[in-house]
C-alpha cells in the first residue's frame, strides 16, 4: 500500500520540482553575518570560608536550577599512589556509598526525591563533584552533598561491591578495540614510571581497600585545596548562610599527604615506533598517533589551540578531511593535546576500516609533517581562529557549561579572566605561531603509533610501508 | 538555554508543582513550510533545526539505511554551495552543525552566534530547493564508503553492536519498515543508486513535509521576512503521507541466541509497548525507570546492588511513530546463566503487576523526570529540536506543559495497569548475547 501510493508521489514530485517563479530572487552567495553580539563572560563573586573553603558564585536566573561543582585540588589521578593506580577514582566513586549515617541507598533515595542529580570523578589534577538541582530544592541536595563529601562512610560492603564492579569492568576491557588503544598509548609514550602511563590493573583493583580509600580521603580532600561553584538561579547573600553551615565544619582529619609537587618530566621519544595490539576478526583497525604534549600553563596555549584546529580540532580539519571527506576510510578522525599539570599526551586518532590500515597511517603521518613544513594559508588560519572565537558563547550558554569552565580554570590556578580575554587571545594569533608551536609540539618522528586490529590483515601492509618499525604488543599487557 | 517561563510554586514538594512552556510564535509558508521561532535572548547564540518528515519507517525493503544515507549526502554541498563548503562557512562563523536519522524523521541543525543565523537558514534554504543541482555519483559513494565506516564503528566493531539490528528483525513482521536498523545493511547500502537519491529528494525533502525552528538570540519579527525570502521561493512537493500501520503484536515468544566477541553475556526481554504519544506512555516510562533506574530501583536493586550476580540493568520504553517496544537488559558476570536474569526480569515485572508501587516510588521517578524536562531544554539547540519534535507527534510545538503534566499524572495504579497490559504473560522477544562458543549461557525456553 505505502509501496504504490510512494510510485504515485514520485510522478507528481517530477512536476513540481520545476523552477517556481520565485517571488524574490534566492541570493546565490552566502549571507554575510552582521556585528558579532557582544557577550559577557560569567564573573563569579567570591567567598571564603573559616576553614579555606573556596566559594564561587555565577548569578544566571534564566531557569530555576542551580548546579554546583566542587573541585577538590591534589585529588586527582595523578595523586595516585605508584603502587595503587586508581585510587582517586575508586574513592570518588565512593563518596555516596554511605555519609553522615545514611546509607547508600537512602543518600540515593534522598538526593531522588529532591529531584536532584549527583556525580563525583576523578580527573588527573582534581576530583570533582557535581550536583545539579532545581532552586527549591537545591538548599537541602547541598547538605547531602557536604555529607558526601566531608563526612563519607565507606562502608566496607559497599567497598567491596564497588571493588568487584570494577574488577568485572576490567574483565571485558578487552572486548573493545578502542578501550584496549586508549590504554595501550598512554602506556607506551609515558611508561610505567610516569602516573600518565598507569592504568588500573586487575591485581592493584584487588588491593583496593577501606583503609586505603579512607587514608586518601583524609589526606587529600581538605577545604583548603577545594572550591565550590555554584552557578544559577543563587543569590550569594542568601546562600551564604547555607553553604556556610553545609561546608563550614567540614575539616580534613589527617594532615596532609600530598607530597611536595614533583616535577613530572615527560619522556622522551628517540624515534617512531608501531606498536600493533592484534584484536582478530576487527572490521575496523584503531589508530592513536602521538607523543608528550604540553601542560596546562604553556604561553603556547592559544597558538596551540588554533593549531589543533587546524589539524584535528574541527569536521574540517586537515585529518579529517582527507581520512573521512577525501578518502572515505573512516567515519571520522580527530587529534588533540591534553593538557594538565604536566605535558599530557597529543594524540592523533581514528577508527579506519581494516584494509586500509597502513595507508591510514601513512596518511596521518604525512598531515603531521605537512603542518609543520608549510605555512598554513590566510584562509585556513582565519578559518580555525574565528571558529574558536566566535563559538566562545556555546561554551558557555548552560549553567553546567560556566561550572566546568570555572572548574577546569580552579584546577589550574588560572583567574577567572581568562574568559574574558580568550576571544582576543585567540584572534591574535598568527600563521608564524602555528608553525612554530607546530614544529615543537607535533613530533611525527618522535611519536607512538598504536594500531589495535585484526594483526593477520594489517601487519604486512604496516611493515610493507615502513612509516616506522613494527613491534608485536600482546593485549595482555595493556589489559591486566 | 533558559527563558522556560518556569511559574514556581512555594510548595514543599516544588518538582511536581512547576509549569514548563517554552514562548514561541509559529506561521507557515504558502509552500507548506511550518515555521516555530522561540526567542531566548540570554546568551548571544541561535538553533536553526528543521525536520524532514522521513526515516528509516519511511523506508522500502532493498533500500534498507537509506534515509541515513541520504542525511550525509545533505553536507556535501548544493546550488550555490560547492561540496565541503557547507562545513568551511559556518565553521568561519563560529557555529556547529550535524544530523540525525532515526525511524521517524531526519533532523539537521546548526547552532551558531545570533549574528550568523541568516548564513545558517541561507544554507538549509539552498539545500532544500537546490541539492539535485550539485548532486553527483561521486559524493554518493564518497559518503557511502564513510557510512559504512559508520557501521563498522558503530556497530560491528562494538560489543553488543548487532543488538538493536537482531532485535528490529524479530520485533516486526517481514517488510514492516522497523523490522531493520537505520544504518542499514551493507548490500543494501552499496546498491544505492544516484536515481534513487534523487527520488528521494523530491519526494521527502520539499517545504511542506518539514519543520523549520529557530530558536535563540533573535527578533521574530526580523526572523520571518527573512524565512520567508529564503524559503518562499521553493515549490512545495507532493503531499507525503505518513505509514499508517497498525501496531502488530508480537505473533509468539521468541528465543535467539547471538554469539560475539564480547565477555560477559547479556539478556535483553522485549515486549511490545505503545505508539509515541499514546495514553499508556507515559506509565510505561514510570515503570522503566522503576525497574531499573537508582540505586532503589527494584530490578537493579536486586540484581546488581543486593545478589551482586549482575555487572548492570537497563530499562526503556521506546515508543515511536508506528509502533513501540518495552525493554530491558541484564548484563551479567563471567559465566552468569542468563536463564536466572531472564526469570529475575519476569519476577521483578510480575510483582510490579500484582501490586502498585509505593507513592514515594512514583514520586521519585517523576521529579527525577521534571528536572529532566528543566535540563534537557538549557541549550537552544535543545529547544529547538524539543519543539520540531512536539509539532511532529502532537501537532502543537507548545505541547511541552502537557507532556510534563502527563507524567505528573501518573499514578501508582496506571504503573500497575500498564505492566499488567503490556508485560506480564504476553508475548516477548528475548535475546542473548554470550561469548563465542558459550551458546550454553543462552536464556532458553523453558515452558
Amino acid at each position: 500500500m505505502r509501496r504504490t501510493a510512494a510510485l504515485v508521489v514520485a510522478g507528481a514530485a517530477l512536476v513540481a520540482a520545476l523552477p517556481a517563479a520565485a517571488q524574490t530572487p534566492f541570493p546565490t552567495t552566502p549571507p554575510r553575518p552582521g556585528p558579532v553580539a557582544p557577550v559577557t563572560p560569567p564573573s563569579p563573586v567570591v567567598r571564603k570560608l573559616a576553614n579555606g573553603l573556596t566559594v564561587m558564585y555565577v548569578r544566571r536566573t534564566e531557569v530555576p536550577a542551580v548546579n554546583a561543582t566542587l573541585v577538590v585540588r591534589g585529588a586527582g589521578n595523578t595523586d595516585d599512589p605508584a603502587d595503587l593506580p586508581g585510587l582517586a577514582s575508586f574513592t570518588a566513586s565512593m563518596l555516596d556509598e554511605g555519609a553522615a549515617g545514611r546509607s547508600a541507598l537512602q543518600l540515593a533515595d534522598a538526593l531522588e526525591t529532591l529531584g536532584a542529580r549527583l556525580s563525583a570523578s576523578s580527573a588527573w589534577d582534581a576530583t570533582q563533584v557535581n550536583l545539579y538541582a532545581l532552586r527549591n530544592n537545591f538548599p537541602q541536595a547541598l547538605r547531602l552533598m557536604a555529607d558526601i563529601v566531608a563526612g563519607p562512610d565507606f562502608p566496607e560492603r559497599e567497598v567491596g561491591r564497588l571493588r568487584e564492579e570494577r574488577l568485572v569492568a576490567l574483565s571485558r576491557s578487552r572486548d573493545e578495540a578502542g578501550a584496549i588503544a586508549n590504554n595501550a598509548f598512554p602506556a607506551l609514550v609515558y611508561g610505567p614510571q610516569h602516573p600518565y602511563g598507569r592504568f588500573a590493573t586487575t591485581e592493584a583493583t584487588r588491593r583496593l581497600d577501606r583503609a586505603r580509600v579512607q587514608g586518601f580521603h583524609g589526606g587529600r580532600y581538605r577545604p583548603e585545596n577545594s572550591t565550590l561553584i555554584l552557578v544559577g538561579d543563587v543569590d550569594p547573600t542568601a546562600m551564604q548562610p547555607v553553604v556556610q553551615s553545609a561546608f563550614g565544619g567540614w575539616r580534613a582529619p589527617g594532615p596532609t599527604s600530598r607530597a611536595p609537587a614533583a616535577a613530572l618530566a615527560a619522556p622522551t621519544i628517540a624515534r617512531s615506533v608501531v606498536y600493533l595490539v592484534d584484536k582478530p576478526g576487527a572490521a575496523q583497525s584503531e589508530i592513536r598517533i602521538g607523543h608528550p604534549g604540553v601542560a596546562r600553563n604553556s604561553p603556547d596555549y592559544y597558538a596551540l589551540q588554533v593549531l589543533n584546529t587546524i589539524v584535528g580540532g574541527s569536521f574540517t580539519s586537515r585529518l579529517n578531511t582527507n581520512l573521512r571527506e577525501v578518502k572515505g576510510w573512516s567515519y571520522g578522525a580527530r587529534s588533540g593535546y591534553q593538557m594538565r599539570q604536566a605535558a599530557g599526551p597529543f594524540t592523533a586518532q581514528a577508527a579506519v576500516v581494516t584494509a586500509k590500515t597502513d595507508s591510514a597511517v601513512v596518511e596521518f603521518m604525512r598531515e603531521l609533517g605537512r603542518i609543520r613544513a608549510e605555512a598554513v594559508s590566510a584562509e585556513e588560519l582565519d578559518k580555525a581562529k574565528r571558529y574558536l572565537a566566535l563559538g566562545f558563547p556555546q561554551t558557555v550558554e548552560t549553567n553546567p557549561q560556566v561550572s566546568g569552565q570555572l572548574a577546569g580554570l580552579v584546577t589550574y590556578g588560572i583567574e577567572p579572566s581568562f574568559l574574558s580575554t580568550y576571544v582576543q587571545r585567540i584572534m591574535a594569533v598568527t600563521a608564524d605561531d602555528v608553525r612554530r608551536v607546530a614544529n615543537q609540539y607535533v613530533r611525527p618522528g618522535n611519536a607512538v603509533i598504536v594500531v589495535v586490529g585484526d594483526r593477520s590483515q594489517v601487519e604486512a601492509g604496516l611493515r610493507a610501508v615502513n612509516v616506522a618499525p613494527v613491534e608485536i604488543r600482546d593485549v595482555t599487557e595493556f589489559t591486566k | 538555554m533558559k527563558r522556560l517561563a518556569l511559574l514556581m510554586s512555594l510548595a514543599a514538594a516544588p518538582a511536581m508543582a512547576q509549569e514548563v512552556s517554552i514562548p514561541h510564535t509559529t506561521f507557515t509558508l504558502p509552500n507548506g513550510l511550518r515555521v516555530i521561532v522561540a526567542e531566548d535572548h540570554s546568551t548571544p547564540v541561535a538553533a536553526v533545526n528543521v525536520w524532514y518528515h522521513v526515516g528509516s519507517g519511511y523506508e522500502k525493503p532493498g533500500r534498507t539505511g537509506f534515509a541515513h544515507l541520504f542525511e550525509h549526502v545533505m553536507f556535501e554541498g548544493s546550488r550555490n554551495v560547492k561540496e565541503g563548503d557547507f562545513d568551511n562557512l559556518l565553521e568561519a562563523a563560529g557555529g556547529q552543525n550535524n544530523g540525525s536519522t532515526n525511524t521517524d524523521r531526519t533532523n539537521y541543525y546548526e547552532i551558531v552566534p545570533s549574528n550568523a543565523v541568516e548564513l545558517a537558514l541561507w544554507l538549509e534554504a539552498d539545500r532544500m530547493g537546490g541539492l539535485l543541482d550539485a548532486f553527483n555519483t561521486q559524493k554518493l559513494t564518497g559518503q557511502r564508503d564513510v557510512v559504512k565506516n559508520e557501521r563498522r564503528q558503530s556497530y560491528e566493531n562494538q560489543p553488543y553492536g548487532l543488538l538493536w539490528e537482531t532485535a528490529a528483525a524479530a520485533l516486526y513482521p517481514a517488510g514492516h519498515p522497523y523490522s531493520w536498523s537505520t544504518i542499514g545493511s551493507m548490500a543494501d547500502l552499496d546498491s544505492a543508486s544516484v536515481e534513487d537519491v534523487s527520488e528521494f529528494f523530491r519526494m521527502y525533502y520539499a517545504p511542506n513535509n518539514a519543520t523549520l525552528t529557530i530558536a535563540g538570540d533573535v527578533n521574530t519579527a526580523q526572523i520571518r521576512p527573512m524565512v520567508e525570502r529564503l524559503f518562499g521561493g521553493i515549490p512545495r512537493g507532493p503531499a507525503v503521507e505518513r505509514p499508517r500501520i497498525p501496531v502488530p503484536q508480537i505473533a509468539a515468544t521468541r528465543y535467539i541466541t547471538r554469539e560475539d566477541r564480547v565477555t560477559l553475556p547479556q539478556v535483553s526481554v522485549i515486549w511490545r509497548g505503545v505508539p509515541r504519544g499514546h495514553a499508556d506512555e507515559a506509565a510505561l516510562d514510570v515503570a522503566a525507570a522503576l525497574l531499573t533506574d537508582g540505586k532503589s530501583a527494584r530490578l537493579y536493586k536486586r540484581l546488581v546492588y543486593d545478589q551482586q550476580v549482575a555487572s548492570q540493568t537497563s530499562s526503556f520504553n521506546n515508543a515511536n511513530l508506528l509502533s513501540g517496544d518495552f525493554w530491558v537488559t541484564v548484563r551479567g558476570k563471567q559465566g552468569t546463566q542468563l536463564d536466572s536474569m531472564e526469570a529475575a526480569v519476569t519476577e521483578e515485572v510480575g510483582r510490579l503487576a500484582q501490586a502498585p508501587p509505593s507513592a514515594d516510588e512514583v514520586q521519585r521517578v517523576v521529579n527525577q523526570i521534571v528536572t529532566g524536562f528543566v535540563s534537557s531544554l538549557e541549550t537552544v539547540a535543545g529547544k529547538a529540536d524539543q519543539l520540531n519534535s512536539y509539532q511532529y507527534y502532537f501537532g502543537d510545538p507548545g505541547y511541552v506543559g502537557r507532556d510534563l503534566a502527563r507524567y505528573r499524572a501518573v499514578t501508582p495504579a496506571d504503573v500497575q495497569r500498564v505492566t499488567r497490559q503490556y508485560l506480564t504473560g504476553k508475548n516477548r522477544v528475548v535475546i542473548s548475547f554470550v561469548p563465542t562458543g558459550k551458546t550454553e549461557l543462552a536464556a532458553k525456553e523453558t515452558d
